[in-house]
């Protein structure tokens, strides 16, 4: 498998989404936490999911990777209907996925990390007796990954024994490691202080070049400075979309959440 | 990974394993009753030791509590006797394969509904499924019941009608346990480091994260269940050669249980630790028995002492200790090494 990063020509590719949601719907007994979501990721366009608390975000990105199983609807990836499938199989497809809460291997090294991360793209890891440090077609892979975000330099380091910062990199270096074809980013930068979330913010920036890239997010100058297309969920339904300046003037919206955030901060 | 992980690990371990291969020959040395008690002593050791790594690459490596992990030692010495044509004496090449693959084969099946869960359910799951077995040849026929049954002969090796091994001499028995054991180790180490250990062993520290990195760590688990179970399985057919015998209790909750007491006391997921726990149990039960007659009492809270005072097991020892060490050669100098700087 090699790492698409679909830099066809932009006439072409310009309009047709990478991954595309048709009514999703998740509904646990009375309570709907996604509720008939149509949602479009191109190319080239980073896209940002925001949204107070409780609207659905996290719900909808386990639903788009295969964490959940939804009540009803379609999720168009590489031109088939991936609903319903696990999250290992999604994962094979090129949803790389990183998570809220920092899901690493602790007691591993960056570079393990990692390897376990790229050794995800063979076809299977069914093979018990040649060491995996022979396996070295995977070794570039690694190294490109970590330094991509920014790790270059703390290839041996444990994992656990890392700055907060250094683990949500590594969270991202892991992603980058599967070869995924389009990145679904769990709120990258929740609980990091100012200092880092700059670096990961260029990080994000340069990423959404290279990446088809979806994003869900509080921090609304992260958001305004990394994406392109924003969309804006409350209770599940999703209440704006479309280029990120249009959505920030949309007084729904306003209302809606930005100035509900105004106040809290 | 902590005891064998450097050089002085080697060392020690390499000096253990001559000192052991050593014992037959001090046999003119003492009393030929107790040179025999030691060397059938240290070969159940070896036997269950193996028994207790294979646990470890369940419970230590991919994080799966078993407690009815004894039902596939079990199964080993109990196949061994119902896949040996009766008055005939069992073939190294062709019945102890046989017996492996039909362990293999009811662990397959075991596997892949217990797997269905995780966690608690797991536990109790694997302790169903032990006392199934236990109660199935403990009731039934087939096998002499709650009384066991007896193997007619010992396997050998035969090849051109030259005997190559024969299990019949006890000491020929010690070095075959020794071997087995070591190979056994040589494969499992060898496989925790190849693309599959690595999924395992990931699956053991993270297996949500695990899974969403595109591994179905349903079958990654099946398959370590499998080899785990072959290998108490050679540990069974080990035990039944030993005793020539072998009796329900082999299968028992109970045998599950020292097990898993074994593989914490001696170091999770270090492999070579519960063959060091299995040596320490039996030499205490040994001392202790022979001291009191509530020596059940102390022995449980010996074992609480040391989990609570080297909860990373005997293998892990030197680690634990080793800044000790370092700390009274350095003196007043000792400081904690700095952060490696970024190269």
């Amino acid at each position: 498998m090699t790492s698409m990063t679909a830099h066809g020509d932009p006439a072409f590719t310009a309009r047709q989404p990478v991954l595309e949601t048709r009514g999703l719907t998740k509904s646990y007994g009375g309570l709907v936490a996604v509720n008939n979501v149509d949602l479009k990721v191109f190319d080239g366009e980073p896209h940002a999911i925001i949204g107070p608390n409780g609207a659905g975000k996290s719900s909808l990105i386990n639903l788009l990777t295969g964490h959940i199983p939804p009540t009803a609807g379609e999720i168009m990836f590489g031109g088939r209907n991936i609903a319903g499938l696990p999250a290992h199989k999604v994962a094979r497809l090129g949803i790389g996925r990183s998570y809220q809460r920092t899901n690493i291997y602790p007691s591993l090294t960056c570079y393990e990390n990692c390897w376990l991360a790229a050794q995800a793209r063979r076809h299977h890891s069914f093979s018990f007796i040649l060491p995996a440090r022979r396996h070295d077609d995977l070794h570039d892979i690694v190294e490109d990954a970590l330094v991509r975000a920014g790790l270059g330099s703390r290839i041996d380091a444990v994992a656990s024994k890392m700055s907060y910062g250094e683990q949500r990199q590594l969270e991202i270096a892991m992603v980058l490691a599967t070869g995924p074809q389009l990145l679904a980013l769990d709120e990258p930068l929740a609980g990091m202080g100012r200092e880092e979330a700059e670096k990961v913010i260029q990080l994000l920036v340069s990423l959404g070049k290279s990446y088809p890239l979806l994003l869900i997010e509080h921090d609304m100058d992260a958001v305004f400075s990394i994406a392109h297309t924003m969309t804006v969920m409350v209770n599940g339904v999703v209440i704006a979309t479309g280029p990120v300046a249009e959505v920030r003037s949309n007084p729904m919206v306003q209302e809606a959440y930005l100035g509900d955030l105004r106040e809290k901060y | 990974m902590t005891f064998f992980n450097n050089r002085w690990g080697y060392l020690i371990g390499a000096v253990i394993v001559a000192l052991v291969a050593a014992f037959p020959l001090l046999k003119g040395t003492m009393n030929a009753n107790l040179h025999e008690f030691f060397l059938q002593q240290i070969t159940y050791i070896m036997i269950f030791g193996l028994l207790c790594m294979s646990l470890d690459l369940l419970v230590g490596i991919v994080g799966l509590v078993s407690m009815g992990h004894a039902a596939f030692y079990g199964l080993g010495a109990y196949l061994l006797i119902l896949l040996t044509p009766q008055y005939s004496t069992p073939s190294i090449l062709t019945t102890i394969p046989l017996v492996l693959g039909g362990v293999a084969a009811i662990a397959l099946v075991i596997g892949a509904f217990a797997l269905r869960t995780s966690g608690l359910y797991f536990i109790m799951v694997t302790l169903a499924v032990g006392q199934m077995f236990y109660y199935f040849f403990n009731d039934s026929k087939l096998a002499g019941g709650s009384d066991g049954v007896y193997l007619f002969a010992k396997p050998t090796l035969e090849i051109g009608g030259r005997t190559l091994i024969n299990l019949e001499s006890k000491v020929q028995f010690f070095y075959v346990s020794l071997g087995v054991l070591l190979v056994s180790f040589a494969i499992l180490r060898l496989m925790l480091e190849s693309p599959f250990g690595k999924v395992i062993r990931g699956i053991g520290i993270n297996e949500y994260r695990t899974r969403g990195l595109g591994y179905d760590v349903y079958f990654y688990k099946l398959i370590a269940f499998v080899i785990a179970a072959v290998f108490a399985g050679l540990a069974g057919v080990l035990g039944a050669v030993q005793y020539g015998f072998v009796n329900p209790s082999m299968l028992g909750w109970h045998m599950s249980g020292i097990a898993l007491v074994t593989v914490i006391l001696g170091g999770m997921g270090s492999l070579i630790g519960p063959v060091l726990g299995a040596a320490f149990i039996e030499v205490i039960r040994y001392a202790l028995e022979h001291a009191t007659q509530h020596w059940l009492l102390l022995f449980g809270s010996l074992i609480i002492i040391m989990v609570l005072a080297f909860p990373r097991g005997l293998a892990g020892l030197g680690e634990q200790l080793a800044p000790l060490f370092r700390k009274s050669r350095a003196g007043a100098e000792a400081k904690p090494l700095p952060e490696k700087v970024d190269a």
